[in-house]
């Protein structure tokens, strides 16, 4: 007998249990119920099904339309059962446990019954089992081996679909209506799973046919191209191209996806060392199954033609590159390092790091900087992101980070989203947040734009405050004013949780008028009374949780708003348990880790401030070098020192900050002034066009590491091929760091990790060899929190008592003018990922190839554009011309795109303006003008930069050439 | 230093002063200077310090004094 069922140790992520468990709780909260199936006594939760219950005695009961990633269904009558007591066969996946249950999974008769519907089934079913592309890994296939399907008596003369003809124009996958059996499995995984509805059954009975949008060809559908119908199809119907054209993987491994922050699991299913399918692992617990179109679809960068696999210098970037051995490279670029700071002083170098990049790598390479370089001018791209969440949660809360699992979405019941659009920048935990709110879930969006959340199918809105770009801080203190106006505040946890004089200050301070909806009205341009029923929804309508992204933070008053965020969540109590919190929606895989891991120029590992002694001294001892007290430069102020001149060599690891960073020219001039730029990277990328030397990167796919999300889950990275450099990233930073003279002598990423554990608290329980046996861990991990830390703050907050900080509106100095007369946010799609240098290299480009401009209907009427038309945008910092898109989704007065393409070269348009505490930069909000073409089709920016671009390309092929 | 880069700086600095108000200017000058030790390089402190004279006029109050404690 199985005693007590426990579905964290008990439950095999390989196997399909037929239905989904009943509860997600990782300790079932209900009653157990004991039945026997088959003789074998099971003890399981209520309201598990018999399925699942015989699944868990091992007794694999057939089935085609149940699985357990989905609602059973009971369609396909393969998984009939007898029980005792009852009349007739019940399909085994629709019927729940219940004590005392007695139940049979195999008679004569029920093998009777299931050879007769596999029958059926086969009766219109192409059998070509042999030449299949399903063949291996067909459940259809299956299942007539295992009912005993012997002969099919229907013949093949009468009606068929088995001439259906296939739709591929989805660039991924297949749909083959002749292999359809109309199980409903893809169907009911675009619902439930990704949320988008996409697919339907459109006809009846023998006519019925699975339907994508409105009968449409998928690509032409509203499909998302996520997967999750690929994946749950238990025939060759839906199968991706890759598997077609190769056949099924021989072995897999798990590892964790490399784009956004939501860090989903995967595995990697091989063919010897090539990925020929990747596929979301039910075990992991980011993302629970489900992936993306970037996750699951868009890893052929990896083996694209323009990735660089030789190290390359030059002495000059209007010369040739040549191609040389890694130590050689070495060499040169330390030489160069070392002569310039010889002449310049110990602070003319810096590096950046990239949230792409590994917890290992970005931990190594700060360590190189103040270890060799000797100096604190480290930053990492977090800078232009969510530095704002560190300094504001910090000064807030003490730890600057997200205080939920993803998990806790579970138990929200009204979700306040601020600046964040997770369905296109998170898509899985988007799915999620459109999953809860199907069940009921209330939401507010604060968004200049109506992003695609606000209308989700079979949900509600509750609010959409549509506020203008810049004014973030006065609606957040609105909405507290309207908590302490009308005495909605949980003051028995303010009293219990928080400083007392700081609250009492606070409070005194958001109580006065200026903060009210209806003063704050004039700025924010959202009508006072919706302002108020949001704060009271959110401030009484149960676990409320906020969500937010760089909407918030990438703005003048980006850690203000954060610490807004914060005071919210503390005034109303909803943080320390699940189902609430703070939640910073991270944009790239390892933003937390990159800033974990003391890539700062202020900061050492763990978020400890360099002028503390004990902490420094704890890293001298261990590093055995002297680590100046003082911070360094920011990328920002990099930047400036290096158009002034002070800053003269720069390291730059997966960094493309001369496409992703704001006031393009600003950026150009100063990698243009660098007598020394070694960048480290897959591609040559728009930075490495001014690089002296190039350092091939490796993929995601090439090497060890971890990468820890926006939840604080430190995940596996597991290397599947050989890197095509024949170095990992980790490798190439210890080469040169033992260039410059200071060794660093590990041979496995998993040692590095463990220096790490050594010398930062939150980590002291994180080792490779605890992730292989418990898949993640979410830090704090150490003694204190031995299986880590789902939620944070739960008995009292990281800095002891939370911390009201005050919030005053200061808007900001880039305002509209008559030259300037509309205000341009900027934002990403789904297809796309960040600078798309990985994405533009596969075939998401079917869904976005260029950057495209959202105007309103009346800014476009008054400016003669119609859609379509090619225009110019152009702000104090600069001009470029891209495509209109009419659109209601942005309001009058404000334009949208994204900045995926280096040839819009969005960010020539967005200034220097940046937050007051950190520097990030204010690429939300920037004064812009639309109109007609200027002349050519291109800006004379962009005539520019192709020029350039075209001489650095044609440089490259030139490599070999003497110098 | 160009004048850009000065000016940068002038305006990094104005904006923590009118982001750290608290009512009482010695509060804030402390919290400015607080801010400017703990998140500015040694560099760029130096610089503005050192021609602090040249940009008294376009600094505000609150920084101005907390950039002359810092000198």
């Amino acid at each position: 007998m199985l005693e007590y069922f426990d579905p964290r140790n008990d439950i095999d992520p390989e196997r399909d249990y037929g239905t989904a468990a009943p509860s997600t709780d990782p300790v079932p909260t209900g009653d157990l119920v004991d039945l026997v199936v088959d003789g074998a006594k099971v003890r399981v939760p209520d309201g598990t099904s018999v399925m699942r219950a015989a699944s868990i005695a091992g007794i694999n009961i057939p089935k085609l339309c149940a699985t357990d990633s989905l609602e059973a269904y009971g369609s396909c009558r393969l998984c009939l059962v007898e029980i005792g007591g009852k009349a007739g066969y019940s399909a085994s996946c629709t019927t729940l446990v219940e004590e005392g249950m007695e139940v049979s999974t195999q008679s004569d008769k029920l093998g009777r019954l299931r050879r007769n519907v596999m029958e059926l089934y086969i009766s219109d079913h192409p059998l070509d089992c042999l030449t299949c592309s399903a063949n291996g890994d067909c459940e259809l296939q299956d299942m007539a081996g295992i009912v005993g399907l012997r002969e099919q008596r229907y013949g093949d003369g009468g009606s068929n679909h088995l001439d259906d003809m296939p739709d591929g124009s989805n660039p991924y996958f297949q749909y083959d209506p002749a292999k359809c059996i109309v199980c409903s499995r893809c169907v009911r995984a675009c619902e439930q799973i990704q949320g988008t509805y996409a697919l339907s059954i459109s006809g009846r009975g023998f006519a019925s046919r699975i339907s994508a949008g409105q009968g449409q060809p998928f690509m032409d559908s509203d499909c998302v191209s996520c997967g999750a119908c690929v994946q749950a199809c238990p025939t060759a119907t839906l199968t991706e191209k890759t598997i077609i054209a190769t056949g099924q993987p021989d072995h897999s491994v798990i590892t964790t996806c490399a784009y956004c922050g939501v860090g989903c699991a995967f595995k990697a299913e091989m063919k010897g060392d090539q990925v020929v399918r990747m596929v979301p692992w039910k075990g992991g617990r980011a993302n629970r199954g489900h992936a993306c179109i970037k996750g699951r679809f868009a890893f052929g960068y990896a083996s694209h033609k323009d990735r660089i696999t030789q190290p390359m210098i030059r002495q000059s970037i209007d010369l040739p590159w040549r191609n040389v051995s890694w130590d050689e490279a070495f060499e040169f670029a330390a030489g160069r390092l070392r002569s310039i700071q010889a002449e310049y002083g110990r602070d003319s170098v810096g590096g950046i790091t990239s949230s792409r990049c590994t917890n290992e790598e970005i931990y190594l390479v700060q360590k190189m900087v103040r270890a060799a370089f000797g100096n604190n001018n480290i930053d990492n791209c977090a800078r232009v992101c969510h530095a704002p969440t560190g300094f504001g949660l910090k000064t807030t809360l003490g730890e600057s980070a997200g205080t939920q699992t993803f998990d806790s979405v579970e138990k929200t019941d009204v979700m306040l989203v601020i600046g964040a659009n997770p369905t296109e920048s998170h898509p899985v935990f988007g799915s999620r947040m459109r999953k809860r709110l199907r069940e009921g879930t209330r939401l507010i969006v604060v968004d200049p734009r109506r992003i695609d959340l606000v209308k989700s199918p079979h949900a509600e809105t509750a609010y959409h405050l549509k506020l203008l770009p810049g004014t973030n801080v006065a609606l957040i203190n609105a909405l507290a004013h309207v908590i302490v106006d009308e005495g909605l505040e949980q003051a028995a946890f303010i009293a219990q949780r928080c400083e007392r004089e700081a609250f009492d200050t606070w409070r005194t301070f958001i109580g006065d008028s200026r903060h009210s909806p209806e003063q704050t009205e004039q700025y924010t341009g959202v009508p006072a009374e919706d302002v108020r029923q949001a704060a009271r929804l959110y401030a009484t309508g149960g676990n409320a949780a906020i969500y937010y992204g760089l909407g918030v933070t990438e703005h003048s008053q980006g850690s203000t708003a954060v610490m807004g965020i914060a005071n919210l969540a503390m005034l109303t109590g909803n943080i320390g348990r699940e189902g609430v919190g703070v939640n910073p929606m991270r944009g790239q895989n390892n933003v937390q880790g990159a800033c974990d891991m003391g890539s700062f120029p202020h900061e050492l590992p763990g978020y400890r401030h360099l002028s503390g002694d004990p902490v420094r001294q704890q890293f001298e001892e261990a590093w055995g070098v002297d680590i100046l007290p003082e911070p360094g430069y920011r990328i920002t102020n990099m930047l400036d020192a290096a158009v002034e001149g002070s800053l003269k060599g720069m390291y730059i690891q997966g960094e493309d900050i001369a496409q992703s960073d704001p006031n393009t020219q600003h950026v150009e001039a100063a990698l243009g002034n660098l007598e020394c730029l070694i960048v480290q990277d897959l591609f040559l990328n728009e930075t490495a066009k001014y690089a002296h030397v190039f350092l091939p990167g490796s993929t995601f796919l090439e090497k060890d590491g971890t990468f820890t999300n926006a939840e604080r889950r430190i995940s596996p990275v597991r290397k599947v091929m050989a890197p095509a450099s024949g170095l990992q990233e980790w490798q190439v930073t210890a080469g040169l760091s033992r260039a410059l003279g200071y060794a660093m002598d590990y041979d496995h990423p998993s040692e590095i990790m463990d220096e790490i554990a050594a010398l930062t608290p939150a980590f002291g329980g994180v080792s490779y060899d605890r992730l292989d046996r418990e898949g993640s861990l979410q830090w704090p991990c150490n003694e204190d929190a031995p299986d880590g830390t789902p939620i944070m703050h739960v008995e009292a907050f990281v800095r002891g008592k939370g911390f009201f900080a005050l919030t005053e509106f200061i808007p900001t100095d880039e305002k509209v003018t008559e030259q300037f007369p509309l205000l341009l946010t900027t934002g990403r799609i789904l297809s796309q990922y960040n600078v798309g240098a990985q994405t533009r290299r596969t075939d998401n480009v079917a869904w976005h190839s260029e950057d495209v401009l959202e105007v309103h209907a009346q800014d476009a009427q008054d400016r003669g554009i119609e859609n379509g038309d090619l225009v110019s945008l152009s702000s104090r910092s600069g001009i470029t011309q891209l495509h209109v898109k009419v659109s209601d989704r942005v309001q009058p007065g404000v334009v949208y795109t994204t900045f995926h393409h280096p040839e819009t070269g969005a960010n020539v348009i967005t200034t220097d303006n940046s937050d007051w505490a950190t520097n990030c930069p204010e690429y939300k909000v920037t004064a812009v003008q639309v109109g007609k073409p200027i002349g050519a089709s291109t800006s004379e920016w962009q005539q520019k930069h192709a020029r350039f671009s075209e001489t650095q390309i044609a440089l490259l092929d030139r490599q070999g050439e003497a110098q | 230093m160009t004048d850009a880069e000065l000016n940068h700086l002038v305006k990094m600095a104005n904006q923590i002063a009118s982001n750290s108000a608290t009512g009482n200017a010695e509060e804030a000058a402390l919290a400015v200077a607080s801010h400017i030790e703990r998140f500015w390089a040694g560099a760029m402190r130096d610089k503005i310090c050192g021609q602090l004279d040249q940009v008294s006029d376009e600094l505000s109050p609150t920084a101005l004094a907390a950039l002359t404690r810092l000198k």
